[in-house]
C-alpha cells in the first residue's frame, strides 16, 4: 500500500511538473524568442568582467 | 577565526577547514563514502574537519560555500526555456533534485549541520581563482580559470594584485572547454566528469587526423575566445553530451568496454591538440592583459597535464602554479580563502606547499587492526631509517609496495601518503601495475622525483623545476628514458611530482632509493584498485593488499607480508 502510494505520489509530481514545462517553460520560451538579441561580436567572444564583487552580496545564495 | 569551505552537488564534494588563516584539515566526502567523485552534501567530510581538530560545528566562525546556488538554479531554467520543448526529461529529472536539496543549502547546513552563524556564497569561478592564486607564492599573477561550468562561466580571465583578485573577461555556459573535452571523453566510451583523464592518456598513441574536423564544433578567435557550435551538442536539452550532427561528423561513438580502435585513439590526439591550441591563444591573451610573468590556473581543465607542461613552450608565462585539488574540491579551499580575506584578520598570502591534510591513524590502531587478519604477517620498524632500508630494498628487488604513511592528500592525486610504488624500470613493471590496478593498459604511471635531480630526468623549464601536486607532464630526456622505462609514455612524456623535504618521510624514502640504485625517481600511482577512491582507511589498504597482487604493504611503521607469499 505505501508502495503504491509512493508510486502515486511520483506520479502526480511528474504530471505537475509536464504542466509546469509545457506551460509555464513554454510560455517563457515564448517571450524570450521575441526578446532574443544576437549579441555576437565579429572580433571577440570574451565577455567584459566588470569589479563589481560587493562583498555583503555574497552573503545571498543568488 | 575558523572558516569552513564546502563544495558539494557537482563533483568532488569537499570540506576544508582553516583556523586563524591556516588550512588545517581537507577531505572530500568520496573517501569516506567510497563512491568516486561522490558529489552528496560532505557531512562525513565536515565532521572530519571538525573532529580532527577537536572542534563542533559551534565553533565555526563562518562558512564559504564555493558557488551560488540560485544563480545555478537559475541558468538551468533559462537553459529549459532556450531548449523549449526539447528537454522534457531532463526536466523532469533535474528538477525534483533541486528542489529537494541542491537549492536549499543553507537549509541544509542550518537543520542538518547544525550551523546557525554567517554562511558566504562565494561565486564558483572565483573559487577557483582564489583557490589557485592564494595559495600561489606570487604578489601578482595572471589567472586562468577554467572548467566545466559554474553559476554561467566556464571560462574566466583574472588579475591577482597583492590581495586582491580583479576579474578581467569571462565566456559563459553553453560555450565550455570542459565540456568540449567530456563529450569526447563520452564519444569515446568513457564517463564524464571521471575519465577525462584518459582520453588524455590515450592522446599519445594517436595522430591529430581530426583537427580541422574539430575545429567546426568551435568558432575561435584570434584573442583565444570562442564559441561552440551548439548543433554538434545536445548536453543542453539532454543526457547525451553530442548530437546526431557530431555522429554524422565523427561516425558512431565507442561503446563502453569495447575495444580501442585506431580511430578512437586518432580522436583522443585531436582534441588534446585543439584544447591545447585553445588554452594557448588564451593565456596568450591573458599575458597580453596582464603583463605578469606569473600565471594561477584552476578549475577542472586546470588538471590537464600534458597541456600545463607546454605552457612554458608556447607562452610567456615563466612561473606557473597549479593547485593540486584544481577542480570542484579545491574550491571548498579558494572559497574560505577569499572570504577569509574579507572577514579575517590575516590577510597574509597563505601559500599552500603541501596537500596533507586529510586522516591520519596511529601505529596502535594498525596494529590491533593488522592482529585481526591472520593471513597477514607483519614486522614493525621503530626505527625510521631502518624501514626506510628494507622498504627500498624491496623497490630495488622489483617488488611492488602499497605506501600507506601519514596524513592523507588532498585532491585526486596520491602524492606519497596513499600511493602503490615500484621501481621505474624495467618497462615490464607498468604491465604489473596494470594487473594490480585493473586498468586500461594505454594509461601512463606517474613519477615522483627529487626535485634537486628533476633536470637531470626531465626537459625541465628551470633546473629546480617545482611540481609538487603532480600537474605537470615532461619530456624525459633521451639519455634517461631506459632507467624510467615503466613511467615514459608513447610520446616520451611522464607526469611528475617533484618531491622536496616538505613531503617528510617521502621525501627520506626516495632518497634512500636514491643512495641504494642512483635513481632518483620512483614510479607512484594511486593507492586503489579501477574504479574506487584512493582508500582512506587502512582496513581498506589491507582489503586491496589482499585482493591484488602486491607485494608488500606499508602501514605508517609496519611492512605487512601476505603470509603465504
Amino acid at each position: 500500500m505505501i508502495a503504491f502510494f509512493r508510486r502515486f505520489n511520483a506520479l502526480c509530481i511528474a504530471a505537475a511538473l509536464c504542466v509546469v514545462y509545457l506551460v509555464g517553460i513554454g510560455l517563457a520560451r515564448f517571450i524570450h524568442l521575441f526578446s532574443e538579441r544576437k549579441n555576437n561580436s565579429p572580433v571577440s567572444h570574451w565577455k567584459l568582467s566588470h569589479d563589481t564583487q560587493d562583498f555583503e552580496k555574497l552573503s545571498s545564495p543568488y | 577565526m575558523n572558516i569552513l569551505g564546502i563544495s558539494a552537488f557537482y563533483h568532488d564534494s569537499a570540506a576544508a577547514l582553516y583556523i586563524d588563516g591556516k588550512l588545517v584539515s581537507a577531505i572530500e566526502e568520496e573517501r569516506f563514502s567510497r563512491l568516486k567523485h561522490d558529489n552528496t552534501f560532505p557531512f562525513k567530510a565536515i565532521n572530519y574537519c571538525l573532529d580532527s581538530m577537536g572542534l563542533t560545528i559551534n565553533d565555526i566562525d563562518v562558512i564559504a560555500y564555493y558557488e551560488k546556488p540560485l544563480r545555478k538554479f537559475e541558468r538551468l531554467l533559462e537553459t529549459f526555456v532556450i531548449t523549449y520543448p526539447f528537454a522534457l526529461r531532463p526536466f523532469l529529472q533535474t528538477i525534483p533534485d533541486w528542489l529537494g536539496q541542491k537549492i536549499n543549502v543553507e537549509e541544509i547546513l542550518r537543520k542538518k549541520v547544525g550551523f546557525s552563524k554567517k554562511i558566504y556564497y562565494v561565486p564558483h569561478h572565483l573559487s577557483h581563482a582564489s583557490a589557485a592564486y592564494y595559495s600561489s607564492s606570487f604578489e601578482n599573477s595572471a589567472i586562468l580559470t577554467v572548467d566545466g561550468v559554474g553559476e554561467y562561466q566556464t571560462t574566466a580571465l583574472w588579475k591577482g594584485q597583492k590581495e586582491k583578485i580583479t576579474p578581467l573577461k569571462s565566456i559563459d555556459f553553453p560555450h565550455s572547454i570542459g565540456l568540449l573535452y567530456s563529450t569526447f571523453t563520452a564519444y569515446l566510451g568513457f564517463k564524464i566528469n571521471e575519465d577525462e583523464y584518459k582520453i588524455m592518456g590515450l592522446s599519445a598513441y594517436g595522430s591529430p587526423k581530426y583537427v580541422s574536423d574539430i575545429y567546426r564544433l568551435i568558432d575561435i578567435k584570434s584573442d583565444g575566445s570562442f564559441a561552440l557550435n551548439m548543433k554538434y551538442f545536445s548536453y543542453r536539452e539532454s543526457f547525451r553530451m553530442f548530437s546526431d550532427a557530431f555522429i554524422a561528423l565523427f561516425g558512431s561513438p565507442r561503446v563502453p568496454g569495447a575495444k580501442v580502435e585506431k580511430r578512437h585513439r586518432d580522436i583522443a590526439a585531436s582534441i588534446q591538440v585543439v584544447v591545447e591550441e585553445l588554452l594557448f591563444m588564451m593565456l596568450n591573451h591573458l599575458y597580453a592583459l596582464t603583463k605578469s610573468r606569473n600565471l594561477c590556473i584552476g578549475g577542472g581543465v586546470a588538471l590537464n597535464a600534458l597541456a600545463n607542461g607546454k605552457i612554458y613552450n608556447r607562452t610567456p608565462f615563466r612561473n606557473v602554479h597549479i593547485l593540486g585539488a584544481a577542480g570542484d574540491s579545491g574550491a571548498a579551499i579558494g572559497a574560505a580563502l577569499y572570504v577569509q580575506r574579507k572577514v579575517g584578520k590575516e590577510v597574509s598570502k597563505s601559500q599552500i606547499t603541501e596537500l596533507y591534510l586529510g586522516s591520519s591513524y596511529s601505529n596502535e590502531s594498525i596494529e590491533s587492526l593488522l592482529r585481526c587478519y591472520p593471513k597477514l604477517t607483519y614486522k614493525k620498524y621503530d626505527n625510521e631509517s631502518d624501514l626506510l632500508r628494507a622498504v627500498v630494498s624491496l623497490l630495488v628487488k622489483g617488488k611492488t609496495v602499497g605506501w600507506f604513511w601519514g596524513r592523507a592528500e588532498y585532491g585526486p592525486r596520491a602524492l606519497g601518503a596513499r600511493s602503490i610504488l615500484s621501481r621505474p624500470s624495467p618497462h615490464t613493471m607498468k604491465d604489473v601495475m596494470n594487473t594490480i590496478k585493473k586498468r586500461e593498459e594505454f594509461r601512463p604511471f606517474a613519477g615522483s622525483v627529487l626535485q634537486d635531480h628533476v633536470h637531470e630526468y626531465f626537459y625541465s623549464p628551470e633546473k629546480k623545476h617545482y611540481s609538487p601536486f603532480m600537474n605537470v607532464c615532461l619530456i624525459v630526456r633521451e639519455n634517461k628514458r631506459k632507467e624510467l622505462a615503466a613511467i615514459v609514455h608513447e610520446d616520451n612524456t611522464c607526469r611528475i611530482q617533484t618531491v622536496s623535504a616538505k613531503n617528510g618521510r617521502y621525501y627520506r624514502l626516495i632518497k634512500e632509493f636514491y643512495r641504494q640504485t642512483g635513481i632518483p625517481c620512483v614510479l607512484n600511482t594511486s593507492f586503489n584498485v579501477m574504479g574506487e577512491p584512493i582508500v582512506e582507511h587502512p582496513r581498506q589498504a589491507i582489503e586491496d593488499f589482499l585482493h591484488s597482487y602486491m607485494d608488500y604493504l606499508v602501514l605508517n611503521d609496519f611492512v605487512v607480508y601476505k603470509s603465504n607469499r
